[in-house]
This record gives structure tokens, sequence and C-alpha cells, in this order.
């Protein structure tokens, strides 16, 4: 493979979009930085007898169809993407549309299908209802007609999606790539991470000594990735510039345990460690850490004996999900906008709620924003299954 | 240079009124069949494709979930909600370390080979075992695999 910002094979981003909680991606990128918190008490959710009430859930996108809400979500966030990217809401129709490819990642896919499926007892297409249904939607949205993927990766989707994305581009397969994940809110995960005592009885507090489990959101984060040779001719023509160079996406597996990481961290570890190696970049070059922080004691405890392993010398680390929750599926993407914007602005956001880092941890939590020469960031995932992934990000020169 | 190579693919089918419905039977099942003949294989990095993993599991715990109510569900079934439950698993059986990829759709299983092969000709891995779990459509569940290699396998 090429290096990771080497004039030929480069993968950039020209554009991103963002749903959350808080609003659009810059309203995240706002909120972030204040310490704002999104969640709130929900009484939909009491009067179903949920006994986690607290989410963090999307109010200025409208439910329509509960059934395609992923869609919604998705189509938001993508068309604020190509926005951002100077590319027209079907742009794939002024190119060879078989060259434009679209990655999509999300653990669930349309979950308020699968939930009227169990209470009606009518039968599943999951075509339609899991990631292939919104990947294939966006394909539409946008005119594409190459390669199309869905990622069932569960809470490190996203970034499954942008890492083969960027893989694509790079080795030339596609000449533009549209990626990244989404997660309606489920009810199905509320109470399934509820039953199985993971969720906080108020708000996510990762990394932090109080810290008392995860919250459940909902979202969408994509991204548009070019070559960085095709951003110079469309610079020519239309206001596009490179945010941020797209790095390898490390991946690695526990082969552990169907929910919980291996407690020394070693396999979220050796994901770091591949995403640096293949890029060809030092820990110490890392000047921030897009942080997976769920909030829940055996996560966080895991993710910081990994951030020791790899960063010896210690690096700045925080987590979004006190601000947004846990959007699984979406949640690697949304933090990858995060992070090409974070690139941008030379800005790490802090850990929200997060202001008292526990110290039996050992890491470098940010509290505050602060401005940094940020010449690469790390954006870490993990996920059910022992998946772990770490996707490489970088300024651009 | 030559491309990634492909092992010559193995099927099995197994009855699906054979499988219990708990949940992870399916996936315990898929495992078992790919240990006996793949563990110690040194395989790197795992590549499934499915187009149902997880979804009548999905239904299935709703559907308790309702008769209890929300606050009372067994959660045993959770995690086999998800799509890539059964990757897991034979992430664990085979101890493959490196990347676990679940693709998902009607052509998942193309697409689980296509990546592996993608990722093996990049360098991401050396040793990539794939696998297309799906019904048949006849009331069996079909497994299918191969091993995709950076050299002749």
């Amino acid at each position: 493979m090429s290096g990771v910002g080497g004039a030929v094979g480069g993968a950039v981003v020209t554009g991103y979009g963002a749903v959350t909680a808080l609003g659009d991606a810059g309203a995240t990128w706002d909120g972030v930085l204040v310490g704002r918190c999104a969640a709130r008490s929900w009484q939909d959710l009491a009067d179903e007898g949920f006994t986690a009430t607290t989410a963090c859930r999307v109010t200025h996108v409208p439910v329509g169809d509960p059934v395609r809400r992923g869609r919604d979500l998705a189509g938001r966030a993508v068309l604020d993407a190509l926005a951002s990217a100077g590319l027209a809401p079907d742009f794939a129709q002024d190119l060879d549309p078989s060259r434009v490819g679209v990655f999509v990642g999300t653990t669930m896919g349309e979950s308020a299908g699968f939930e009227l499926a169990g209470a009606s007892g009518v039968p599943v297409d999951p075509d339609e209802l899991s990631g292939w249904g919104i990947a294939t939607h966006v394909a539409r949205l946008v005119g594409a007609t190459g390669t199309t993927r869905a990622y069932g990766t569960a809470c490190a989707a996203g970034s499954y999606a942008i890492g083969a994305a960027a893989a694509a581009v790079r080795a030339g397969r596609l000449d533009v790539a549209v990626a990244g994940g989404v997660e309606p809110f489920s009810r199905i995960a509320m109470t399934g991470f509820s039953r199985m005592r993971a969720m906080t009885p108020d708000v996510c507090r990762p990394f932090t000594a109080g810290r008392r489990g995860m919250q459940i959101g909902e979202g969408a984060g994509f991204v548009v990735v070019e070559p960085e040779h095709r951003v110079a001719l469309r610079a020519s023509r239309a206001p596009v510039r490179s945010r941020a160079v797209v790095g390898p996406l490390g991946l690695a597996s526990d082969a552990h345990h169907p929910t919980s990481p291996r407690p020394d961290g070693s396999g979220m570890a050796a994901a770091m460690s591949a995403a640096l190696g293949r890029g060809g970049v030092l820990p110490t070059a890392v000047g921030w850490v897009s942080a997976h922080g769920t909030g829940t004691a055996q996560s966080d405890a895991a993710e910081a004996l990994a951030l020791r392993s790899v960063f010896p010398s210690g690096v700045p680390v925080s987590s979004v999900k006190g601000a947004i929750g846990h959007t699984m599926g979406a949640a690697s993407a949304i933090e990858t906008v995060l992070a090409v914007r974070a690139l941008e602005e030379g800005l790490a956001p802090p850990n929200v709620n997060g202001t008292e880092p526990d110290p039996g941890l050992g890491i470098d939590v940010v509290v505050r924003p602060y401005a940094a020469d940020l010449r690469w960031v790390l954006n870490c995932a993990y996920a059910f299954g022992g998946l772990d992934s770490a996707l490489l990000l970088g300024r651009v020169a | 240079m030559t491309g990634p190579s492909s092992s010559a693919a193995v099927t099995r089918l197994v009855d699906a009124s054979r499988l219990v419905a708990s949940g992870d039977a399916v996936a315990a099942w898929a495992a078992d069949v790919l240990a006996t003949v793949w563990a110690g294989a040194g395989l790197d990095a795992l590549y499934v494709g499915t187009s149902r993993g997880g979804a009548d599991e999905a239904v299935a715990f709703w559907s308790a979930a309702l008769a209890t109510g929300p606050a009372l569900a067994a959660p045993g079934a959770f995690p086999y909600t998800l799509a890539n439950a059964a990757a897991g698993r034979i992430c664990v059986a085979l101890d493959v370390r490196g990347p676990s990829v679940t693709l998902v759709g009607p052509a998942a299983r193309a697409h689980a080979l296509e990546a592996a092969r993608d990722d093996v000709a990049d360098g991401v891995c050396r040793r990539a075992l794939v696998v297309g779990l799906d019904p048949d459509g006849s009331g069996a569940w079909r497994l299918d695999a191969e091993v995709v290699s950076a050299a002749p396998a």
C-alpha cells in the first residue's frame, strides 16, 4: 500500500455531514466543545415499561415512517456531506456512476422494522431492513451504481465502511465514495443493553471514576472520500478542498467473548498498532485519540490499558459519547466527522460529562478543548463479537 | 505477480429445525463445522457474508420482550440479534485475531469474497477465511467457506 499521505493513491475527505441529538455536524461540534449533553428522559419509553428511559434521540429530523428512520437519518447526513464537498445530490450522474461507490455501516439497520415484525408476526425481508436496504437507498440518492457495501459490524460499523471506502479509492477501484454509518433509535438495543446492565441510570461519563454505563443515541455520519488528484482537478471548477487524509483502518479480533472485550485491551491495542504500522505513523505523531469510551467500567478500563500500551508516552484522549450517547453503528462515523473537524480546526474536543477522569486508568483525558498541532488522529471503535478498529486520519499537508 | 488464490470451497447444510432457537445455535453450528476443517490453519482474518444473520433473533427477541415487558426481557439472546454474532463465535473457535468483517445483503457472500481478496492484495491479511451463512430456502441453513491466501492455498 502506498503511503497514506503520498501524492499517489492518497484518499481524502472532501465533505462531511452528521445528524445527532445535538443537531447537524456543526451543531454537534459546537455542542461538544461547550460540554453539552443531549440526554433526556422520554415519556414514551416510560409509558412502554422501559426501565431505562434516558436517551439521546434526534428531534430535529421528524419521524416519518419509523421503518424508514435509518434512511431518513442517513439521507440527511449524506446530503450535508455532498454539500460540503461541493457536489450536487445526484452528482454521480455527472460522472461515470459505476466509479462511484457507497459504503454503509449499521448495527441493526431499520430496528423499527424488526420491532414491528416482533409485534405483528409479519415476516421480515432482512435485505430491506438491514444496512443493505439503507445502502441501496443512499446509492439511489446519489446516483451511484458502483461498489455498494453494507457492513453489519455492530458498534464499529461506521469505521469499517469508511476504511473500506478509502481503501477502494486509494487502490483506484473507485473515483468517489460516499461512506458512513447510521443507527435509528432502537428499542431492541435499549432493552438489550438495559437488561445486560450496561446502561447508566443518569448520564454517560466516559473514563470517570463515577462511570455507570452507556447511553443509547441515534444518528448518522457520512463523508465523501476522493483521491487527492481528483480534488485538485475539481478545485478549478468548484469550491472544494481536501479536509483530511484518510489513513489505514486497523482491524483486530479479540477472539474472546460474544460481548466482553479482552480485559487486557490487547485486541484494541492490536487494531491501533495495525493502523499506525500500515500508515507508517509513529505513536508520538498522534495528537489526539477519539476514543470509543462508552462509559462502562469494563470497556473503558480495557481501552485505557490498550492506550497505555500503544502510547507509552501518553496521548490526549476523549470520547463524545457523554454528549450524544452511543449511536452504535453510526458512532464511529460521527466520530470520524468530528475528528476531521478537529484536524481542520487544530482543536481537540473535550470528554463531555467526564471532567473528573478516573486516575486509576492512567490516561490523559481531555477535559476542556485545547488548541493543538494535530497532525494525526486515531479514531477507535469496538463492538460485540470482539471487533476492534482504529481509523487513522491526518491533517492535509 | 499473481493475485490472491482461493482454496476449494467447503459446503455444509443443516436442517434448520435441528438448530434450537436459542439465538446462538446457528453461530455455534457454523463455528463447529469450520473448526473441524480449519482449526490450527493459521487463519488471520474472517469475512462473513449473510443476509439473514441476526434478523430472526431480532424479531424473536422483541416478540419475547413484548410478552414480558421490556423491563423483564431475557438478555441472553440480545447479542445474537447482530449480524456479526456468528463471526464472533467463529473467531473464538479458530482463534482468528485479525480483521473480522461481516457484510450483509442478498449478495453478501460475494461481497465478503471480494473484500477478502482486496484485503489480501492490499496486505491487510495473508490467509482469510470467507464464509457465506444463510438459509437455503428449503428449510436448511447453508454454510459455504473457502480460504483466500496471498500464496497458493
